[in-house]
């Protein structure tokens, strides 16, 4: 809904016509035709009777309202006005006799000061501020409705507010600013997503590996207590001794066969991506256990509130709603993504070797006939080898475990599901950048202090919106790079984008339908600014105000009664004024002013509307405007 | 807007055709500009000298360009054409405002794109960079100035697209300094400590540099030590040292990573290709009478008649007119003279006898 203004000032008769003619026929470029507001010459006004008439029975206007601009026609000192315009059954007109204006107060005897604007005249903050719909509305309520005659001059009163619209983008600039940010912070992998944490593998007791493993230690620990039977009887005797031995050799045949179980495993589980099905089974086979998958969200993450499932997005989740900057985020997660790479499981056969040197088992397997020297039983178990045989079990059962996370597990983040991400935090940090790029930084002043004061109200919904975005990848990944950035990208401008018509249609503080969670109403509570709105809106609208009205107009002007008045502030200080505003201001969702719009009726038969040609003649006049 | 269009193809015909245009300016190297052709159905990029002071150099670089795309054409073979390198269509290269026509680019420069890979686009990435280097080796080019801005990356085919061929030179050919920053150019081709000649060693150096730029989301190689932590030590092992010692693109590719050599057999020494790079040679002293040439081509330089004339035109490209003065210079006053008649805004052609 809008209101559309139709200018015809200036205009000849017949392209006046035509100008109302082809607003009418316009149904494409003007879709919308309630609330018109034309712009006329006030000494044209009955000349173009024909012309309001075609608007009103036109059938796509609701409510006109007539801007009439200049004097009187001739020396008249009667505004004529035709049929459609005043009297009991026309539209509303307010009288603009000079735009520049006069400073006035509303009694006989007051006398008329130069105003002195700024750049911008009376008339155009009154057609700015009619434009705004709820002002529109408004004003057309009170002329039609409490204005005898419904002819009226109207006088101003303003503060400096701020439009709803550019006080919301001002807001987002601020909140995308801090969101985009330099991170500082700890510059590390996300711990919670590397393998270590998120693999959940371990090995199963009673598995292939884990009972070579146990044959190890048994076997070390049986020729590790008959070394200590044999030391405490006295020495080491030959005979004691090859009990010794045989526990050594046992312990050497289990290592052997729990490094052969590992080097046979990481070469048939090797691979970069998921397992084949043999190869999954074969890892089961010998006892290492793979966690089961985590689901991941089902609803496209188009639902509001769609509940982040993927470690990954939980992760990063709790990093963004915790504060930390985008940027420090995507750091991180580069970080973490180096972390995660698969080098598929034969790439560690190296490590094994490091861990169990293929020399151990084989020098187990052959201990020494006798004892090379009389020896304490610590000393010989250094020389058979055995603490070294517990270590190398141990160190080989670790490593499965840590192949297993890095390479094998379902549930450790993929280092592309990872760069998914990240790359899609880049789209998302592009557009809020360039969003926070094209608003001027207003820091300074009551404005800069509302904006400030928003942005940091709306940064835990922009950090929603955010996630949102994340979801959406997380759920439909994109096949390459450069798609997850561009579909980030899109996403973020069509949600800021919502979120800005929301705002256009509920306000600043409604919840757009990406939020989890109620915007905090707090009011605002900016002293300097609230005082400044106040100070306008309660102004007395008989006081001394800017009105629309030239020096010799004012005698027609009805300086005995009360004017009517419509008050107006912005939505966004709502919170914080309704209370001692009066209940019939307007509150405006769009438009850059907070004040107040006085209607000063004309005097008893200075405006005269007539259908008929002939009764223009003969207007009556005022007695009281004939012979002051 | 249209316009006539005189060209000679990379196949070999003379082309004349009505073109459409586009002003639009595209992105391209410095000194030159490119926009948007279509020749029937066939949309182009033509790439121009760029009008001012530096017109001169602008002139040679677009001669680079010309004489790398006829190279590449004629290494690759018909139908065969690598994607990895842009492709020249065709070329008017004598006439006062010459132009170089190519096929449209593929994908987006490094610069914006280099941090947006995923783990299997970052291995097609390296070895789709190294094909295209391979086959740059196989024509005797070395691009002299890979950086994020000149290598295009096709996502949706992962493959790279090398582009701007405007600093090229043979191999062979003494280095000239390349400006830049000095980040992605090596230390011999930098301003000031430049040397040596141009080798099938030199590109591998920012080549490097490229590999750890997007292994590492858009971060330039500030440190050495940096290439273990992002497990590139031992392909890029030899990478950033001296010329001599680094190993080429097709070690690297074939050696040390597995796959085969993109380039078939003996691709680079067909008789035709001989045929080809002579006259490349003869073009290049017919063009640049002075101009740097390796050393096992001087014979064949000297040996074409076309180079041993020392009647000479120069033609005032930048006014448009043709042979303004004919003057006679002896062989060994070539370059000289050249230089002289560039610095004052001319630009010499070989006259006829």
């Amino acid at each position: 809904m809008t209101v559309q203004i139709l200018r015809l000032t200036g205009l000849a008769d017949a392209d006046a016509e035509e100008a109302a003619a082809a607003l009418l026929d316009d149904l494409r470029g003007h879709p919308d035709l309630r609330r018109l507001l034309v712009l006329d010459d006030t000494a044209m006004l009955v000349q173009h009777a024909r012309i309001y008439e075609g608007l009103i029975t036109g059938k796509r206007i609701q409510d006109l309202l007539c801007v009439a601009l200049g004097p009187r026609a001739g020396n008249s000192r009667v505004l004529q006005l035709p049929g459609n315009l005043g009297g009991t059954q026309g539209s509303g007109v307010l009288w603009v006799s000079d735009p520049s204006g006069i400073d006035w107060r509303v009694a006989a005897a007051a006398i008329a000061i130069g105003h002195a604007g700024g750049s911008t005249s009376g008339l155009d903050h009154l057609l700015g501020l009619l434009s705004v719909e709820e002002i529109f509305d408004g004003v057309h309520a009170v002329i039609t409705q409490k204005v005898p005659g419904k002819v009226a001059s109207p006088g101003l009163r303003l503060a400096g507010a701020d439009d709803e619209a550019a006080t919301f983008a001002g807001a987002l600039a601020v909140a995308s600013r801090r969101l985009t940010e330099p991170g500082l912070g700890s510059d590390e992998p996300f711990p919670g997503l590397l393998p270590a944490a998120a693999g959940g593998v371990r090995l199963l007791d009673g598995g292939e590996l884990s009972r070579c493993r146990d044959d190890v230690i048994d076997s070390v620990r049986a020729a590790t207590g008959a070394l200590a039977r044999q030391a405490g009887i006295g020495g080491i005797f030959r005979r004691g001794y090859a009990g010794v031995r045989e526990h050594v050799i046992e312990a050497g045949a289990a290592l052997a066969d729990l490094r052969h179980q590992v080097d046979q495993l990481l070469q048939e589980a090797d691979a970069t991506g998921r397992l084949s099905e043999k190869q999954h089974a074969r890892v089961l086979a010998v006892g290492v256990q793979l966690p089961a998958p985590t689901a991941v969200p089902t609803d496209g993450g188009t639902g509001p509130g769609a509940p982040p499932q993927s470690l990954v997005h939980l992760t990063i989740a709790d990093a963004i709603r915790g504060g930390d900057p985008l940027v420090l985020v995507i750091r991180r997660l580069g970080l973490t993504e180096r972390e995660l790479k698969r080098r598929g499981s034969a790439s560690y056969a190296q490590e094994a070797e490091r861990r169990c040197p293929a020399s151990l088992p084989a020098r187990l397997a052959d201990p020494p006939q006798r004892p090379s020297r009389p020896a304490s039983g610590g000393d010989l178990r250094d020389e058979l080898g055995l603490d070294e045989a517990k270590k190398a079990a141990d160190r080989l059962a670790d490593l499965m475990v840590d192949v297993g996370n890095r390479e094998w597990s379902t549930t450790t983040p993929t280092s592309d599901e990872v760069a998914r991400i990240r790359i899609a935090l880049d789209g998302v940090v592009k557009v809020l950048t360039e969003h926070a790029a094209s608003v001027a930084d207003t820091s300074s002043g009551a404005r800069g202090a509302r904006r400030t004061w928003l942005g940091e109200i709306l940064t835990p919904t922009l950090r929603e919106l955010v996630l949102k975005v994340l979801v959406a990848e997380s759920a439909s990944p994109s096949v390459g790079g450069q798609e997850a950035f561009e579909h980030a990208r899109d996403r973020t401008a069509g949600l800021l984008a919502e979120w800005t018509r929301d705002v256009r249609t509920n306000g600043v503080l409604a919840r757009p339908s990406f939020a989890t969670f109620d915007i905090d109403d707090a009011p605002y509570a900016d002293e300097g600014d609230v005082a400044e709105v106040k100070e306008a809106v309660l102004y007395q609208p008989g006081q001394v105000m800017w009105q629309l009205c030239g020096r010799n107009d004012l005698a027609a002007l009805d300086a005995t009664v009360s004017p009517q008045a419509v008050w107006f502030a912005p939505r966004l200080n709502k919170a914080a004024l309704a209370a001692d505003l009066p209940s019939e201001t307007v509150w405006t969702a769009s438009g850059s002013y907070a004040g107040l719009l006085r209607l000063v009726p004309l005097r008893a038969g200075t405006a005269f509307s007539s259908w008929g040609s002939d009764a223009l003649a003969v207007a009556p006049a005022d007695p009281a405007e004939l012979w002051p | 807007m249209t316009e006539k269009l005189q060209f000679r193809r990379v196949t070999g015909e003379h082309v004349e055709a009505e073109a459409r245009v586009d002003d639009e300016e595209l992105y391209t190297a410095k000194f030159l500009m490119a926009r948007r052709v279509w020749l029937e159905e066939t949309e182009l990029r033509q790439h121009r000298v760029s009008d001012g002071s530096q017109r001169s150099t602008g002139y040679d670089r677009l001669d680079n360009e010309i004489l790398a795309g006829r190279q590449l054409y004629e290494v690759a073979e018909w139908g065969g054409y690598p994607p990895e390198v842009v492709r020249l269509y065709g070329d008017e290269a004598t006439s006062a405002d010459p132009y170089a026509l190519f096929y449209p680019y593929r994908g987006r420069r490094l610069s914006t794109v280099g941090t947006h890979f995923l783990a299997e686009e970052r291995d097609a990435f390296e070895v789709s960079l190294l094909t295209g280097l391979c086959w740059l080796a196989a024509a005797g080019i070395s691009h002299c100035a890979l950086s994020p801005d000149t290598v295009l990356w096709d996502g949706e085919k992962r493959q790279v697209q090398i582009a701007d061929f405007s600093q090229s030179m043979v191999f062979g050919a003494p280095r000239e300094a390349i400006p830049g920053p000095s980040s992605w150019i090596a230390r011999e081709q930098r301003p000031g400590s430049v040397g040596g000649t141009v080798s099938a060693r030199d590109d591998i150096w920012a080549a490097g540099r490229l590999i750890f730029f997007v292994r590492n989301h858009g971060e330039e190689l500030a440190d050495r030590g940096r290439l273990a932590e992002s497990g590139l030590d031992e392909l890029l092992a030899g990478v950033f040292g001296p010329p001599t010692g680094r190993p080429t693109a097709r070690e690297l590719l074939v050696d040390r990573m597995g796959h085969r050599d993109p380039v078939p057999r003996g691709a680079d020494r067909r008789p035709w290709l001989e045929e080809g790079r002579r006259h490349f040679w003869a073009a290049r002293q017919h063009k640049h009478p002075g101009a740097a040439i390796p050393p096992e081509a001087v014979e064949v330089a000297e040996g074409s008649d076309r180079i041993t004339h020392t009647a000479w035109v120069h033609t005032d490209r930048a006014a448009g007119t043709e042979a303004s003065e004919r003057v006679q210079v002896p062989p060994q006053a070539e370059v000289t003279a050249r230089k002289a008649s560039q610095d004052k805004g001319f630009r010499w052609r070989r006259g006829a006898g």
